[in-house]
């Protein structure tokens, strides 16, 4: 893993990308991190292409749909899937058995309301591994879960009229049964 | 719509069970369009992971776990909800398709139901016309999905020429010609051959009506036509069709063999890509229903057992399970949970 991204960039692999938050936070990060981030590395690759190349070592990137408390994070996840696929190269069962394992520990660490905000950051950042792990938890979080706990969670009103929501409960009042506690 | 775009909460919402989904149909009015869209419906059916058995039996439903390992016991659980009050008759629920969630039923003579177990759906298939509806006539039938024209469909052949169609997107039946077979056998014991669906079409095994010769019947679910396709030897009493890894396979219905082998079609439609498999041991008919835990081949048993049997690829080692808490015999398919509606026509 870590080869591949040594090559074909011009940026040496000790080089460190800078990214600056929306909240006008910078974060310096190794290449192999930011080149996750897909969004970044489009800007990368357009540079290149448009031969504007800056200075090699100081390139700050503008993430103005980013703030700084989701983007500490999901580098800290990008860089604990990184060091997992590099430790499991040549084994994926291992390695899926260690991803799981830090995800759950991840999760743990994590109010199930941070996650809206982790996709959203994930989403722009188009960091494809981190937006499928995040939407799986917040599935798993949602799904014995009230619908009122669903809509404070995704910040949400009914907008039935008088009547409706009553009428549609009863029609699917099996799939009431067994739901767990806010 | 909330606090993420429509995509987020689709790839969320997608991964969610049914039960959820129903439940959350009552959060607010875009969700409860959004859970219904038949886009939505597709989305989460094509995210459907594991498949899980499901069993018809005398009095209700059952379904068996994807995690069963079959070293031990073999449990079954009661569906728990089932549409028909089973209680006061000794006819067996038959079944004759599971398709995209959607299972396909006969729990009377003569009489059709489609079913969606996880959403709690039903509707019945009103009667063919006759004199095509009378069930001592049907020689085969079959339940299936044309994607390409996004219908589902219950075929019933019954003497050559005829085959009568009815489809849940126009809710009609419709008669249509061109089936020239009849049984491989007239010792055809037990239950009529449900067809496998595959490919949008139905499959069942049959010989050529004048000949003595055995080919699968497909039925193209889209065009309402017959195709004829080679099998891979010369059988007496015919094939029972299954459904292995994404091809179409068969088995000997011969009785009283010693081996019989699984062929699987590697290349659909291609009679040269014909492919056996041993099997040691089965004497009674077998069909094929899936690979369970992506390594042995499970198989539904053609007679009056409440059991299955599992089959070793590797040496063709068979062994036989009964399922704990079915006690009458059964009709076994696959099962994926969607949001398929039975209701069909009403929603387009």
């Amino acid at each position: 893993m870590s080869n591949q991204s040594e090559s074909p960039n011009p940026t040496s692999s000790s080089n460190k990308i800078t990214l600056k938050t929306s909240d006008n936070e910078v974060f310096e990060v190794e290449e192999a991190v930011a080149m996750k981030f897909c969004t970044v590395k489009q800007y990368f690759d357009d540079e290149n292409n448009n031969n504007v190349t800056s200075g090699t070592s100081t390139t700050l990137i503008p993430l103005p749909n980013v703030e700084s408390h989701p983007l500490a994070i999901l580098i800290t996840y990008c860089k604990k899937h990184l060091e997992i696929k590099a430790n499991n190269a040549d084994n994926k069962k291992e390695m899926e058995i260690d991803m799981e394992h830090y995800e759950r520990e991840f999760l743990k660490n994590v109010m199930p309301q941070e996650l809206t905000e982790l996709i959203l950051a994930a989403n722009y950042l188009n960091f494809k591994e981190a937006l499928d792990f995040f939407c799986r938890a917040v599935a798993s979080a949602i799904q014995n879960k009230s619908v009122e706990y669903v809509r404070k969670f995704f910040g949400l009103e009914s907008d039935f009229k008088p009547g409706e929501e009553e009428k549609l409960r009863e029609e699917f009042a099996w799939s009431f049964e067994g739901v767990d506690e806010d | 719509m909330s606090n993420l775009p429509r995509e987020l909460i689709v790839d969320i919402l997608s991964r969610l069970p049914v039960k959820s989904l129903c439940r959350f149909k009552c959060v607010s009015k875009p969700w409860r369009t959004l859970i219904s869209h038949p886009d939505f419906v597709k989305t989460h059916l094509h995210r459907a992971q594991f498949k899980r058995l499901i069993l018809a039996s005398n009095d209700s439903l059952y379904s068996i776990d994807h995690e069963t390992s079959f070293e031990n016991d073999v449990v079954a659980v009661a569906l728990d909800y089932f549409p028909l009050d089973q209680n006061h008759q000794s006819y067996p629920i038959e079944m004759i398709g599971s398709c995209n969630g959607l299972l396909c039923l006969k729990p009377q003579p003569n009489t059709f139901f489609v079913f969606n177990p996880a959403t709690h759906e039903s509707a019945r298939i009103p009667d063919a016309p006759t004199p095509y509806g009378f069930d001592h006539a049907i020689l085969a039938h079959g339940f299936g999905y044309a994607p390409s024209i996004d219908d589902y469909k219950l075929v019933k052949a019954v003497n050559a020429p005829l085959v009568a169609v009815f489809s849940l997107r126009t809710s009609a039946w419709k008669l249509v010609e061109g089936f020239h077979y009849k049984k491989p056998t007239e010792l055809w014991e037990g239950p009529l051959p449900c067809g496998t669906h595959l490919n949008g079409a139905l499959h069942w095994v049959f010989k050529l009506c004048g000949g003595n010769e055995c080919v699968i019947a497909a039925f193209d679910l889209e065009t309402d036509t017959f195709r004829d396709m080679p099998v891979p030897a010369i059988s007496v009493s015919g094939f029972s069709t299954g459904f292995l890894r994404g091809c179409l396979c068969l088995m000997d219905r011969d009785f009283g063999l010693r081996r019989r082998d699984i062929w699987v079609m590697k290349e659909y439609g291609v009679g040269k890509s014909w492919t056996k498999i041993l099997v040691v041991d089965p004497c009674y008919v077998v069909k094929p229903l899936c690979l369970w835990k992506n390594s042995k081949i499970l198989m539904a048993i053609d007679r009056n057992e409440n059991e299955l049997v599992l089959c070793n690829p590797k040496d063709g080692t068979c062994k036989n399970f009964e399922v704990v808490g079915v006690s009458f015999r059964f009709y076994a398919d696959t099962y994926v949970e969607s949001l398929v509606s039975p209701k069909f026509s009403a929603i387009v």
